[in-house]
């Protein structure tokens, strides 16, 4: 068990130094910053006319509930497919596979080290998002008063929908890192992903739409967003799908050939 | 000498319908140098990828170190440094972080970065990204990355493969350093026939997915009928002669002709005839045929 555990322990630290020189940490915290400065922008200069309506939350939480709209329908799927796209790349260009599997390591820690480097990477990103999110709240609280954000209104509100977030995204993550890892092309997991949030979009309002993965994030916001729990439904769904496609896809290459 | 390290048993392998392996059986002797030798699609990289477990036999027959690949994948694995085809590195890395990504997979003290570095003489440029690399510092970069876990066995293929004369000898003089002073064992392939004679202890020819010949460069010799030149003033008449004795003969020009034959034997036969029938024969002697020579004969005669 130790030993099982030390092969995984050494591949999270090889994946992550493997990535010295990549854009893939910077894509991590960037595109939480930039959901957040686009988040930030809106208000900053259209607040007055977002605000202007009644509405039963407050300016903090209508400014947050925003922000986790616009991660979970565009920024989140799309980051998510290309960032895996980007980590197998990293094998695919070396033609480092052939290399990675005549190694005395089990191919289950192959697998899985790298697969838990992306969830990684995920957990980096919602944990920016919610810093960055927060620090826009508090910097319209200072250079906008007139707003009336406030971030201690509600101060776990992003904290809490981030958190579910991230582990529904767990299942559309097992998926792109599935076809990512099976791909030798970078545009297949990429274009799926993208391919697939995009007719997400066109379809959110169908009523069978919720069959989608893609689409589970933007659901819990937007069913579920103002709620105080800590738990609903699709993290259930998306915690499924990971371990049911996780376990899948280590089968299905387990067997394969090693190009 | 005659302990196998690496041994297959009848290996055969398909790519869908099409054959790319037929029963080829491999002894491959501990501290030799054995060169694979075969025309490209012979089914060399085939076998290599089968020895490390890259690609799945459906029989039990790859034993290496005793054991066999299908249970004792892992351990057999801990002692083979192996490259395969172009070297695996990542670019955007210095040589030296390349090597640290394996090391620590391997569980390998960091001085061993050093050592290794020092084997394959690029001490002097580890910081730099492997970007700037020529190939031949990729494939001594590579090589470097199989000593790490300081194995028994290296499996190489085709390391000289896109090198200039200068890195082709710098790969070869190293390898034969590895064999000679760490006493390592090392399974070469290569369709660079002067790169195998010049170093090879044992050898393999395959071609089409079959083993051709397998043995020492002196038994390869040995096998293949020798051709023997020989000097007579009368080379129109022993032609005639010789042809009415069912040899194989030739006009070399116009006081030797050349001569097949099976064996040390039919030289003395042919001597005896010509001296019998009244000729002066001056000289006989063997052509000896080079490597390549005898690996297109071979690999041509199966077409």
């Amino acid at each position: 068990m130790t030993a099982d555990f030390t092969y995984f322990a050494r591949g999270l630290r090889v994946e992550q130094l493997k990535t010295h020189r990549t854009m893939i940490l910077w894509l991590s915290v960037g595109v939480p910053l930039l959901t957040a400065s686009l988040d930030f922008a809106a208000y900053y200069f259209h607040g007055e006319s977002i605000l202007q309506q009644k509405h039963e939350h407050t300016a903090w939480q209508l400014f947050a509930f925003h922000l986790m709209v616009m991660w979970t329908m565009l920024m989140l799927p799309m980051y998510i497919s290309l960032q895996s796209a980007l980590v197998s790349a990293l094998e695919h260009q070396a033609n480092a596979w052939k290399h990675i599997y005549s190694l005395p390591i089990p191919k289950w820690s192959i697998y899985s080290s790298k697969l838990f480097f992306f969830v990684g990477l995920l957990l980096l990103s919602s944990l920016a998002l919610i810093v960055f999110g927060e620090v826009a709240g508090w910097l319209l609280n200072w250079l906008r008063p007139g707003l009336d954000i406030n971030p201690s209104t509600d101060g776990w509100m992003l904290v809490r929908n981030i958190w579910k977030t991230f582990l529904i995204g767990l299942g559309m993550t097992a998926i792109q890192f599935y076809l990512s890892f099976r791909f030798r092309n970078f545009i297949v997991p990429a274009a799926f992903g993208v391919f697939v949030s995009l007719i997400g979009l066109v379809i959110k309002s169908w009523a069978y739409s919720y069959v989608s993965p893609y689409l589970w994030v933007y659901f819990s916001i937007r069913d579920q967003g103002y709620e105080a729990g800590w738990v609903n439904g699709y993290m259930w769904a998306g915690l499924g799908t990971f371990v049911v496609i996780a376990m899948g896809g280590f089968l299905a290459t387990y067997g394969r050939d090693v190009e | 000498m005659s302990t196998a390290i690496i041994q297959t048993k009848q290996l055969t392998y398909s790519f869908g319908e099409r054959p790319v392996l037929s029963g080829v059986s491999l002894d491959v002797p501990a501290a030799s140098i054995f060169g694979f030798l075969g025309p490209n699609g012979s089914g060399k990289t085939t076998t290599i990828r089968l020895l490390l477990g890259l690609i799945r036999s459906r029989e039990n027959n790859i034993f290496m170190f005793g054991e066999s690949i299908k249970t004792h994948r892992l351990f057999i694995l801990r002692q083979i440094g192996a490259l395969i085809e172009s070297p695996s590195l990542y670019p955007h890395l210095s040589g030296y972080a390349n090597l640290d990504l394996t090391r620590q997979l391997l569980q390998v003290a960091k001085k061993r970065i050093d050592e290794v570095l020092e084997i394959v003489q690029l001490t002097s440029d580890a910081h730099r990204s492997v970007r700037e690399y020529s190939l031949g510092m990729k494939q001594r970069l590579s090589l470097a990355m199989t000593l790490l876990s300081d194995p028994d066995l290296l499996i190489l293929d085709e390391p000289t493969n896109g090198l200039d004369p200068a890195g082709i000898r710098d790969i070869r003089d190293l390898l034969i350093r590895l064999n000679k002073d760490l006493s390592k064992t090392i399974f070469l392939s290569s369709h660079l026939l002067s790169e195998i004679e010049k170093m090879a202890t044992h050898l393999a020819i395959i071609h089409q997915g079959r083993v051709l010949f397998q043995g020492n460069p002196g038994q390869l010799q040995q096998m293949q009928a020798t051709r023997l030149i020989l000097q007579t003033a009368d080379p129109e008449r022993a032609i005639a002669l010789l042809s009415r004795a069912n040899y194989a003969v030739q006009p070399i020009n116009s006081n030797q002709i050349l001569l097949s034959v099976e064996g040390p034997s039919q030289t003395a036969q042919i001597n005896q005839l010509l001296v019998q029938q009244g000729f002066e024969v001056y000289r006989i002697h063997p052509q000896a045929d080079t490597l390549e020579d005898l690996f297109l004969s071979l690999t041509n005669h199966t077409n």
